[in-house]
């Protein structure tokens, strides 16, 4: 993780660019170091007769190394530019470049951590890691001492025979974290992976998060619609308009590592928060006023 | 693992059993306790209404046990249902060797599952009774003509059910996993698409089987052929006794092949952490 600035007791003043690839994004000029690249990606959903516009226009680059976290509102497109960078879903307009390469589909560059975990019921914590690294074309006994390393970083080396249904929320979740995180991606996105746990494990597994970025060199995506979730773990936060989804504006958070309960408590922190706040009900108020003018008077 | 993590864990192993013991009175075998009583209370009601109406039409429980009974070894009746029980299994496995894979390509393509949609639906609400006439000129009387009975009646539930098992995943967060990880296509198959939607296709297979078990009999029954051609004779001949142990042989067969099934099926959920309960059809 990068460090983005720094704390102290006079107010922060939260550096927000435009969302457009014009506004904050033209001003850096590290392009070399730019790990994921989205530009002009659009996305439209069709169902029968109806389609529907997810994402428009949207457009941000990721440096390598950074970690960024995107909030907006429910429904407003944040998992879908997920699945676009990693390959899952093709964008109708646009393009989508990792690490200077086009996306063309899921490749071993990029890794995923869902909400839900996604782990197979029917097969054992050890089995599911070694089945994250089964398409690597990695020796068996690589794979194995991988397996082996990330189950003991995540604390489940004596879980390793036990199926999902006997492991708790939060266990499932480091089981998901370590078979992405064994195949040693340079890119990991993170789909709301703390949304289905309670407080206190959703606090344990961020500190495990921004621990195991500290570790690597490794540029992470998430998303989030937590905004102190976000504050927390980024380096940037990119807010997301909804109807149709695209990038509103870009927040630095300037606060350093550790990020603890002692920052939540400053006054700095309440200020982003609040202003990141404003930012989102802002979007979702023209989102919509947008709506209300396209399905006319009531 | 964390303090939490390890309560979490700990409570889901121990809740169930002291909430079984606080309540002191274990469920399943109430339910089997009041499964018996049900029993008994028809076989009261078989005695009486067999005593009122007399043993011409309706023999008593004991005559059916003394009478009926041992000429299913003696004359050959249990091995002749034998024989039934196999031209239906030979018919039960085409049946699902139709079904399995026709189900699988519906669950995992739009396209597959818009074209056999209507044939499916069509096999199960067509009036199959009405049919008979004509299978009979096309098949014949003998064994083909059960095979095809078989295969038409049991045919749906595995075809549909799979078919609902492969589109749960195929349209699932599991499959989408499997693609985020770059899995091959036969791995996908092997690991994800198969174990994924096993709890449907057994599901499908033991209701697959009970509509079996209609057709072979409707189908002899029909053709006075092997069991259903003794069932009719002992019914012509008034051997009731020897009629009512047949038929409760062949139903005692059904439920207990039902209910293994069931077993089966229940520790495929257990295995996979799955709901054992709410499958359609499924008795605990």
């Amino acid at each position: 993780m990068t460090a983005g600035g720094q704390t102290g007791q006079s107010t922060v003043q939260p550096v927000v660019h435009g969302g457009s690839a014009a506004g904050g994004e033209a001003q850096r000029e590290d392009k070399a170091l730019d790990c994921v690249e989205l530009r002009g990606v659009g996305k439209t959903f069709t169902h029968g007769r109806e389609s529907r516009q997810i994402l428009a226009d949207v457009n941000f680059t990721v440096r390598q190394g950074e970690f960024c976290a995107i909030v907006g509102a429910s429904g407003c497109g944040k998992s879908s530019i997920l699945r676009v960078i990693d390959g899952l879903l093709e964008p109708d307009t646009g393009s989508v470049r990792v690490n200077g390469r086009d996306v063309s589909g899921p490749s071993a560059d990029i890794g995923m951590v869902f909400q839900q975990f996604n782990l197979l019921p029917w097969k054992t914590v050890q089995e599911n890691i070694m089945f994250g690294l089964d398409s690597l074309k990695l020796p068996k006994a690589v794979k194995r001492e991988r397996c082996q390393h990330w189950m003991s970083v995540v604390g489940l080396a004596e879980w390793s025979g036990h199926y999902p249904h006997q492991l708790s929320g939060g266990m499932q979740q480091r089981v998901s974290l370590a078979r992405t995180m064994a195949r040693e991606p340079s890119v990991v996105l993170m789909d709301e992976p703390f949304g289905a746990l309670d407080a206190l494990t959703r606090r344990f597994l961020q500190q495990e998060v921004v621990r195991l970025w500290q570790e690597g060199e490794r540029t992470g995506i998430l998303v989030t619609h937590d905004i102190e979730e976000g504050l927390l773990l980024a380096d940037r936060i990119f807010v997301m308009s909804a109807n149709p989804g695209r990038i509103a504006a870009t927040v630095e958070v300037p606060f350093e590592h550790p990020r603890d309960e002692a920052l939540q408590a400053t006054a700095e922190f309440a200020e982003m928060k609040e202003h990141i706040w404003h930012l989102l009900t802002a979007e979702i108020s023209k989102a919509s006023s947008y709506v209300r003018s396209r399905s006319g008077p009531a | 693992m964390t303090t939490s993590d390890a309560s979490q864990v700990t409570s889901r192993r121990v809740a169930p059993r002291s909430s079984t013991r606080s309540r002191g009175r274990d469920p399943s075998t109430m339910v089997w306790a009041l499964r018996i009583a049900v029993i008994l209370l028809v076989l009261a009601a078989w005695q009486a209404t067999a005593a009122s109406v007399g043993a011409d039409l309706l023999p008593t429980v004991q005559s059916v046990v003394v009478d009926g009974i041992p000429p299913l070894v003696t004359e050959g009746y249990a091995v002749e249902f034998g024989h039934t029980l196999g031209r239906m299994m030979i018919g039960f496995v085409i049946a699902c060797t139709i079904a399995l894979p026709a189900g699988a390509l519906m669950g995992a393509s739009k396209v597959w599952n818009d074209v056999l949609t209507p044939y499916a639906y069509g096999i199960y609400m067509a009036p199959r009774p009405a049919l008979l006439p004509l299978l009979i000129l096309t098949f014949g009387v003998g064994a083909t003509f059960g095979f095809v009975m078989v295969l038409l009646f049991a045919v749906f539930f595995p075809l549909i059910n799979t078919a609902k098992g492969a589109s749960e995943v195929v349209n699932g967060p599991l499959y989408e996993m499997a693609r985020s990880l770059q899995i091959s296509r036969i791995r996908v198959l092997l690991f994800v698409l198969i174990p994924g939607s096993l709890p449907y296709v057994l599901a499908g297979i033991r209701l697959g089987l009970g509509m079996a078990f209609n057709g072979i009999l409707l189908a002899e029954l029909w053709t006075a052929y092997s069991t259903g051609g003794l069932l009719e004779a002992m019914v012509s001949y008034g051997q009731l006794p020897e009629y009512f142990a047949l038929a409760g042989l062949i139903g005692l067969t059904a439920v207990a092949s039902y209910s293994l099934l069931g077993v089966f099926e229940r520790r495929v959920r257990r295995h996979r952490g799955m709901a054992v309960t709410g499958s359609f059809g499924e008795a605990s």
